[in-house]
C-alpha cells in the first residue's frame, strides 16, 4: 500500500517532467505551456540564476529524503517512512525537471553540490524536514516576484505550493500545528543561504 | 477562548466575526494603519508610488485589482465555510482545524479588503453563499468539501500568479498561496489521504475555479 502510493507519486513526477519538456498530459495546468515557451525562447539570465538556485535546494532536499528513506537516520515508523518516500519522489522529480528545463531555456544546470547532514534520529529528522521545507517555501515565494518568463513563473508556482504542502505534512507528522501563520513570509536569497548553509559541505 | 496569530505586527483574533469585512474596514478611521500593518507597508508603499507611475501602469494595476477581487471572493467563501464548521461541534482535531483555518481565511479577507483600495480598486462585497447543512453532516463530509475548496484555492492563486504585475501584490499572493497549500495538506492529512498528492500543483484557469466554487455561490 505504502509502496504503491510512493510509486504513484513518482509516476506523477515523471508525468510532470514529461509535460514540462514535451507538453501533453499536464497542459491544462499550465505546466505544459512551459514547454512551449522553453522551445520558443531563452529565459533571461536572472530567471536561469533563480532556477539554478532552486536546483541547488532541490538537490539538498532530494538527498536528505533519500538518505532518510534508506535508513541513514535510523529506523522510521511506517508513517514517517512513507513521508520520506513521498517527499523523496517529489523532490527528485523537481530535480529532474529543473535539470531538463534549464538547458531548454538556454542555461547550464549546476552539478550536484557536496552535501552534509547532521546525525539525526526519527524525531530530529522530522524537525529538520520542517525547517528545510519552510526554507524551500520561502525561497520560491521570495524568488517568484523577480521571475520574468511566464513559463518559468508557472513552473515555480507549481513547485512552490507543493513545498508548502510538504511543510505542512512535516508539521503534521511532527504533531505540531500544520499551518501556524495566516501569511507565510518569503525569504531573501541571503536568508535562504544562511538557513541552508549547514547542509552544504 | 481567543487565540492570537501574529504576522508582521497584525493581530488576528480567532473569534473575529464574519461580517462583511469590506464594510467594517471601509468605514474605519484607522484604515491607513491597518493597511500599512498588513503587508508591512509594502502594498501601501506601492500604492503611493502608483501616483507617480506612468499612465500604462494604471492598466496593470487594474488587472491586479481584478485578480485580487477574484481572490477576495474565494477567501470570503472559505472564511464563511469554516466559520459555519466551527459551530458544528466537531471533535477536537477537526474542530481545531476549522477554527484555525477560519482565522487564516478571515485574515486573508481583511488583507485583501485593505489592499484593493490602496491600488485604486473597490473590494467586492461579501457574496451570498449556499452551504447546506448536509455539507456538515459529519467530519468526513466536511473534510471532503474542505479538501476540494483548499485545492481549488491553491490552483486559483497559482493560476492567477503569472498575470500579476506589481511586486508587492506578487509577494502577497505568494505568502497567501503558501498558506492555502498548507491548509490543503492539513485537511488531506486529517481526512486520511495524501497531504501532497503530486510533485507539481495544478494551475487553474478562472473558468475551472468558478466551476469548482460555483455550487457554493447563492
Amino acid at each position: 500500500m505504502q509502496e504503491t502510493h510512493a510509486a504513484a507519486e513518482t509516476r506523477r513526477g515523471f508525468i510532470g517532467k514529461a509535460a514540462l519538456l514535451g507538453g501533453g498530459a499536464l497542459a491544462a495546468t499550465g505546466v505544459g505551456a512551459f514547454a512551449e515557451a522553453a522551445r520558443a525562447q531563452s529565459a533571461p539570465a536572472s530567471d536561469l540564476a533563480i532556477l539554478n538556485f532552486a536546483l541547488k535546494l532541490e538537490y539538498l532536499e532530494a538527498e536528505f529524503y533519500d538518505r532518510a528513506r534508506q535508513g541513514s537516520f535510523g529506523r522510521l515508523n511506517a508513517g514517517v517512512q512513507r513521508f520520506a518516500e513521498v517527499l523523496y519522489a517529489h523532490e527528485q522529480a523537481h530535480v529532474d525537471t529543473l535539470i531538463a528545463t534549464i538547458p531548454a531555456l538556454g542555461g547550464n544546470p549546476i552539478s550536484k553540490p557536496a552535501l552534509k547532514f547532521p546525525r539525526l534520529a526519527q524525531r530530529s529528522f522530522v524537525l529538520t524536514a520542517i525547517q528545510l521545507e519552510q526554507v524551500g517555501v520561502g525561497a520560491y515565494g521570495g524568488a517568484f516576484p523577480a521571475l520574468k518568463l511566464k513559463a518559468v513563473k508557472e513552473a515555480a508556482l507549481a513547485i512552490h505550493s507543493v513545498e508548502a504542502r510538504h511543510a505542512a505534512y512535516a508539521r503534521l507528522v511532527a504533531g505540531t500545528l500544520p499551518a501556524n501563520v495566516a501569511f507565510f513570509s518569503p525569504l531573501t536569497v541571503d536568508q535562504v543561504n544562511r538557513r541552508a548553509a549547514p547542509f552544504f559541505a | 477562548m481567543t487565540e492570537i496569530f501574529v504576522h508582521k505586527g497584525i493581530e488576528v483574533e480567532t473569534d473575529a466575526p464574519i461580517t462583511s469585512a469590506a464594510e467594517e474596514l471601509g468605514t474605519s478611521r484607522d484604515l491607513f494603519l491597518k493597511r500599512a500593518a498588513i503587508f508591512g507597508g509594502s502594498v501601501f508603499a506601492a500604492a503611493s508610488l502608483g501616483m507617480a507611475l506612468p499612465g500604462n501602469a494604471k492598466a496593470t494595476r487594474a488587472s491586479d485589482v481584478a485578480i485580487l477581487n477574484f481572490a477576495l471572493t474565494l477567501e470570503y467563501l472559505e472564511a464563511t465555510f469554516y466559520a459555519i464548521a466551527a459551530t458544528k461541534g466537531f471533535g477536537p482535531r477537526v474542530g481545531r482545524l476549522a477554527r484555525v483555518i477560519r482565522d487564516h481565511e478571515i485574515a486573508h479577507v481583511k488583507a485583501l479588503v485593505a489592499t484593493i483600495p490602496s491600488l485604486g480598486g473597490t473590494p467586492v462585497k461579501k457574496p451570498k453563499f449556499r452551504f447546506p447543512p448536509s455539507l456538515y453532516a459529519n467530519e468526513t463530509v466536511f473534510l471532503q468539501t474542505a479538501m476540494a475548496l483548499e485545492d481549488t484555492g491553491v490552483g486559483a492563486y497559482n493560476g492567477a500568479g503569472p498575470a500579476l504585475t506589481l511586486r508587492p501584490v506578487k509577494e502577497a499572493a505568494a505568502s497567501i498561496v503558501a498558506v492555502e497549500a498548507m491548509h490543503a495538506s492539513w485537511v488531506r492529512g486529517v481526512a486520511g489521504t495524501a497531504p501532497a498528492p503530486a510533485s507539481f500543483d495544478d494551475l487553474l484557469t478562472t473558468q475551472q475555479v468558478l466551476a469548482a466554487a460555483g455550487p457554493f455561490l447563492a
